[in-house]
């Protein structure tokens, strides 16, 4: 019914002047994105006035009021405010957008739904350069560590996740033809050799080390700080920027490589910035937050079904859907079984799931060849 | 024009083509015949930019190798044989694909109008909405040409003329619309355009082409009018197959049935 709905909804377009031509799709996927802004306002909102501590609506309008007037606001409310909550969202939105963007970038460049960073073992291969930098950054990387300060972590990840994204590339592509079995069992392999040198790094820590690996591991966003946010920040906004430099070549890519050389796109030199670029989002995304699992699935997904496959309008919408859902599965977590925390996997795939196995049963023949 | 000489193609260490050597004029439609395996594919995929190989190849005086894919787009168009989707795209945004890099700029308006005489000449007027993905293969491969219609636009640009480089354009088609696009073809031609194509069907080949070349393993057996190459004797030897070629009484123009070949 919601699809229905969304799919009518063309003319009420009001703000969209630009002609409506047959079979084009741009003007539903421009009302979709301003629909999507206005949720994530929704979500930031929300993000930022509920949780555990009873910092509530009201008390984040004072907040908000106080800004802007003599108004006073409590110590604490500001410290939950600022200090808690401000860096916990900005993470959720980074990271929501970055995984989002990189599934639909990996769909793209692979030619295949089923490519997630997740899947296909990219976000392995960041896991295990952030591991290695957790557990040897003080001994065997020292000098790495100086040098890198706050960058260490997701400067490690996005190499392990380079590395591996370059490596599944070359296994499994042939003469411009991506083989999917090759890319999976590929993808199968080099994350059960990325898990076993975790282990074996895991084996060699320290208590201390032991300690940040299990909280990094959980896959949470609940080690929020603003540092965390400035060590990753940069890195992914330069990654989004990036994004609609692709988005004609992954149109183009869609027809098959050939075809994308045959109309103007310089294939090679595309390939390697949408790799780059993809192990760059995942290994910051998972250097501070150990991975989250079906954001890259669910958004890219869900949004072709609703506005089609353009990816001029689909990355963008990818990124405000992934970092909306990211934020609203972070506000479910750490509410619904407070004061603990659940980790926010189980959110995502506990709300993610059911809704994407709805949405391809209610519109089979979607997903593509 | 395009010239090439002394062209070689190498794949995986494997020699595919050994020097050929060509020319191919505009307003003309040349194609390229032979049995499967003889390099038909692997010719055009050296003319087109996607693979590297050694001796000369030239499109319009400029060599192919100095080209980048972008300037190549502007002066030639390319029909791949086969051409799946990865996604749900609709008719009308397949065909907008081949307008991402056009010679001349255009508005909204303009291209759209380009899309909808594209999809004409094809014969799928009436398809824009329709996903590319549910269509049959025949339909595939019309959008696709209306694809590179698009790109390609004019039969003559700022440069000279454009080039179509059709692999097998009619192979998945019924008689009426491969009838249809080779007509596509010959008027592109007629405008001033190039036309190179491989084709399968050789009794399709006599009708239309106006410069027929016959390859076997790796290597142009001859070249001529539709006329003058397709023998019994060249039809024979390059298919090793025993075929007898016979007149149409009108104009002469040569024509093969599978019914004549003796075992």
């Amino acid at each position: 019914m919601f699809l229905s709905m969304l799919m009518n909804k063309r003319a009420l377009i009001g703000w969209n002047k630009k002609p409506v031509f047959e079979g084009d799709r741009s003007s539903l996927a421009r009302w979709v994105i301003s629909v999507l802004t206005i949720l994530l306002l929704i979500a930031m909102v929300a993000s930022l006035s509920i949780g555990p501590a009873g910092v509530t609506f009201v008390d984040f309008i004072s907040y908000m009021k106080a800004i802007f007037t003599e108004n006073e606001v409590s110590d604490r409310n500001r410290l939950i405010i600022e200090t808690i909550r401000m860096p916990r969202l900005i993470m959720g939105i980074l990271i929501g957008a970055a995984l989002a963007v990189c599934g639909a970038v990996m769909q793209g460049l692979f030619r295949n739904p089923l490519a997630d960073p997740g899947i296909v073992g990219v976000s392995s291969g960041a896991g295990l350069g952030a591991v290695s930098m957790i557990v040897l950054g003080g001994t065997l990387f020292a000098p790495l560590t100086d040098i890198l300060g706050v960058f260490t972590l997701p400067v490690a990840a996005f190499l392990g996740a380079l590395i591996v994204t370059l490596v599944l590339y070359r296994l499994s592509t042939s003469n411009g033809e991506t083989s999917i079995a090759m890319l999976l069992l590929g993808g199968i392999a080099i994350a059960a050799l990325a898990a076993a040198l975790t282990g074996i790094l895991i084996y060699l820590a320290d208590d201390q080390q032991l300690r940040d690996l299990t909280f990094w591991g959980l896959g949470s966003l609940a080690g929020a700080t603003w540092i965390k946010s400035i060590s990753i920040g940069p890195i992914i906004i330069l990654c989004l920027i990036c994004t609609p430099f692709l988005a004609k070549g992954l149109n183009a890519l869609a027809l098959g490589e050939a075809a994308a050389h045959h109309v103007g796109i310089p294939i090679q030199k595309f390939k390697t910035m949408a790799i780059v670029m993809v192990a760059a989002a995942t290994g910051a995304a998972v250097a501070v937050s150990g991975g989250i699992g079906f954001v890259g699935i669910i958004a890219p997904h869900t949004l072709r079904l609703l506005m089609g496959p353009d990816n001029k309008y689909l990355l963008p919408a990818s990124a405000l859907l992934g970092a909306t859902f990211l934020t609203i599965c972070d506000v479910i977590c750490r509410t619904i079984a407070a004061p603990s925390e659940l980790p926010i996997g189980i959110i995502t795939a506990l709300i993610g799931a059911p809704f994407f196995l709805w949405i391809l049963m209610s519109r089979r023949g979607f997903v593509g060849e | 024009m395009i010239e090439v000489s002394d062209l070689s193609v190498k794949l995986s260490g494997k020699p595919i083509i050994n020097n050929i050597s060509l020319k191919a004029y505009p307003g003309r439609i040349s194609a390229i015949v032979g049995p499967n395996g003889s390099g038909k594919t692997t010719l055009m995929r050296a003319l087109t930019g996607e693979l590297t190989y050694t001796g000369k190849a030239q499109l319009c005086g400029r060599d192919i190798k100095s080209l980048s894919s972008g300037e190549q787009s502007k002066m030639r168009g390319v029909l791949p044989q086969i051409a799946t989707m990865a996604f749900p795209f609709t008719v009308s945004e397949v065909v907008s694909l081949g307008q991402a890099n056009l010679e001349t700029a255009q508005n909204a308006e303009q291209k759209n109008q380009a899309i909808s005489d594209a999809l004409l000449r094809v014969g799928l007027q009436g398809f824009r909405r329709r996903l590319y993905t549910e269509l049959s293969g025949g339909e595939k491969q019309r959008v696709q040409l209306a694809r590179v219609l698009c790109q390609v636009g004019n039969a003559t640009g700022k440069n000279g003329p454009k080039w179509l480089f059709l692999d097998e354009p009619v192979s998945s088609l019924d008689i009426r619309h491969q009838l249809q696009i080779m007509n596509v073809s010959r008027e592109f031609a007629k405008a001033g355009g190039g036309v190179i194509a491989v084709l399968h069907d050789l009794n399709l080949t006599a009708m239309f082409a106006d410069l027929v070349f016959m390859m076997n393993a790796g290597a142009i057996g001859d070249f001529g009018a539709p006329g003058e190459v397709f023998t019994s004797n060249n039809v024979t030897k390059i298919f090793d197959c025993s075929l007898k070629v016979n007149k149409i009484p009108d104009d002469n123009t040569p024509f093969v049935l599978p019914h004549s070949a003796s075992h």
